[in-house]
């Protein structure tokens, strides 16, 4: 083939790949040279039976039962909580309680009486103003209670909002630890049914680094 | 900022590349259920996936996998698949067409099976309208491969639907 138009080019220009200045400079060359207008059409007989015969079959409908198991998804997502609130080999043993400041109020939502607790501010360095619903005489809350309350909770959310976890962990030399996990919500999105949060996320935990997640939930009606 | 999705909105996404890959390589008999069984594994374990970078990528993956799984030991199986498949043109012909019209696709389709399936694979992923890039990123190999690629399977296809 001659010219500087090779098989690939000449395919990528078939597929709208290439850039306008590319495309215009095989155009020029099709015109030109009948060698490569004779592959041009070669490749394009081929693809043109293939589009017609393998087309319609190639755009599937879902199948009812895979519907339904993805759609499944949608009514158990407060376990995408869980992955964010993974933190590595350490077991999990109890939640203490959540806060938040700003306008989240999550804490209100739970049965319990927040309290300032010092020592905990100091060590995560959180905001003077944090309220926090670690109280030693408050009952335990279950994992599914505090992850159905956040997705209750996540259509409220604005940028900017704190809200904190702590948990109760057993650590892998049986000693136990309270762990805060500051949440941010620094960006967020909704559309018609979703809402979309990303958070960063702090923990004291030592050497734990600042990670960023994305969560999106659909709305519940 | 690009929309976002969730976990079952992304899986909703992916099925329609998933099922070409599946019936590139298996027919259309089986290419339901293997995406079927692939999104059961994709839902089981969403809480290990659902930040996965590149779902699409990993799910091609799987699939690959269920289908040797559930072919190693039934290589008999396999062959008679394969030529059932040939022979199996359901979907292929509307009510109107010519006798002309269906020997030439039951021709192209005899020479479709007899190109590899990555070959089968590639060319189904492109002509559905998937751009290099985005078959790039399924497939994981590089967009220059995904080019090359194509121009070879594309005359492997034309070779083989020409012979006789």
């Amino acid at each position: 083939m001659p010219n500087s138009i090779n098989k690939e080019k000449l395919f990528a220009y078939i597929c709208n790949e290439l850039d306008p200045k590319e495309a215009n400079e095989v155009e020029l060359a099709l015109k030109s040279d009948p060698q490569l207008k004779l592959q041009y059409d070669e490749f394009m007989d081929i693809r043109n039976l293939h589009a017609e015969v393998m087309t319609p079959t190639l755009n599937p409908v879902m199948p009812e039962k895979t519907k339904n198991l993805i759609q499944s998804i949608n009514k158990s997502q407060s376990k995408s909580w869980y992955q964010l609130l993974n933190l590595g080999p350490i077991a999990i043993i109890g939640w203490l309680g959540f806060a938040s400041v700003g306008t989240m109020q999550v804490a209100s939502l739970i049965d319990t009486s927040p309290e300032v607790n010092s020592s905990m501010l100091a060590e995560v360095g959180l905001e003077n103003n944090m309220r926090s619903a670690s109280n030693k005489d408050a009952p335990k809350i279950s994992d599914d209670k505090v992850l159905t309350l956040l997705d209750e909770e996540i259509s409220s959310f604005t940028v900017g909002d704190v809200f904190v976890i702590k948990k109760l962990l057993e650590t892998s030399d049986n000693l136990y630890k309270n762990v805060v996990m500051t949440f941010t919500v620094i960006d967020m999105t909704r559309s018609n049914d979703k809402t979309c949060v990303d958070f960063e996320i702090k923990t004291n935990i030592a050497k734990s680094e600042t990670f960023k997640r994305e969560v999106c939930i659909k709305d519940s009606n | 900022m690009n929309e976002r999705f969730t976990y079952s909105e992304k899986l909703e996404q992916i099925y329609p590349n998933l099922y070409r890959v599946a019936r590139s390589r298996k027919g259309a008999n089986d290419a339901d259920d293997l995406v079927h069984d692939t999104m059961i594994y994709l839902v089981k374990n969403k809480a290990k996936y659902e930040f996965h970078e590149n779902i699409q990528a990993f799910a091609i993956w799987k699939l690959k996998n269920i289908i040797i799984d559930r072919y190693r030991a039934e290589s008999k199986k396999i062959d008679m698949i394969a030529d059932k498949d040939i022979s199996n043109d359901e979907g292929l012909f509307s009510d109107e067409e010519t006798e002309e019209q269906k020997i030439r696709k039951l021709t192209f389709n005899a020479g479709m099976k007899k190109i590899s399936e990555d070959c089968q694979e590639i060319l189904n992923l492109q002509i559905a309208g998937n751009s290099y890039e985005a078959i790039s990123s399924m497939l994981t190999i590089e967009v220059g491969t995904v080019g090359s690629r194509l121009v070879r399977c594309t005359e492997s296809l034309k070779e083989a639907v020409n012979a006789k």
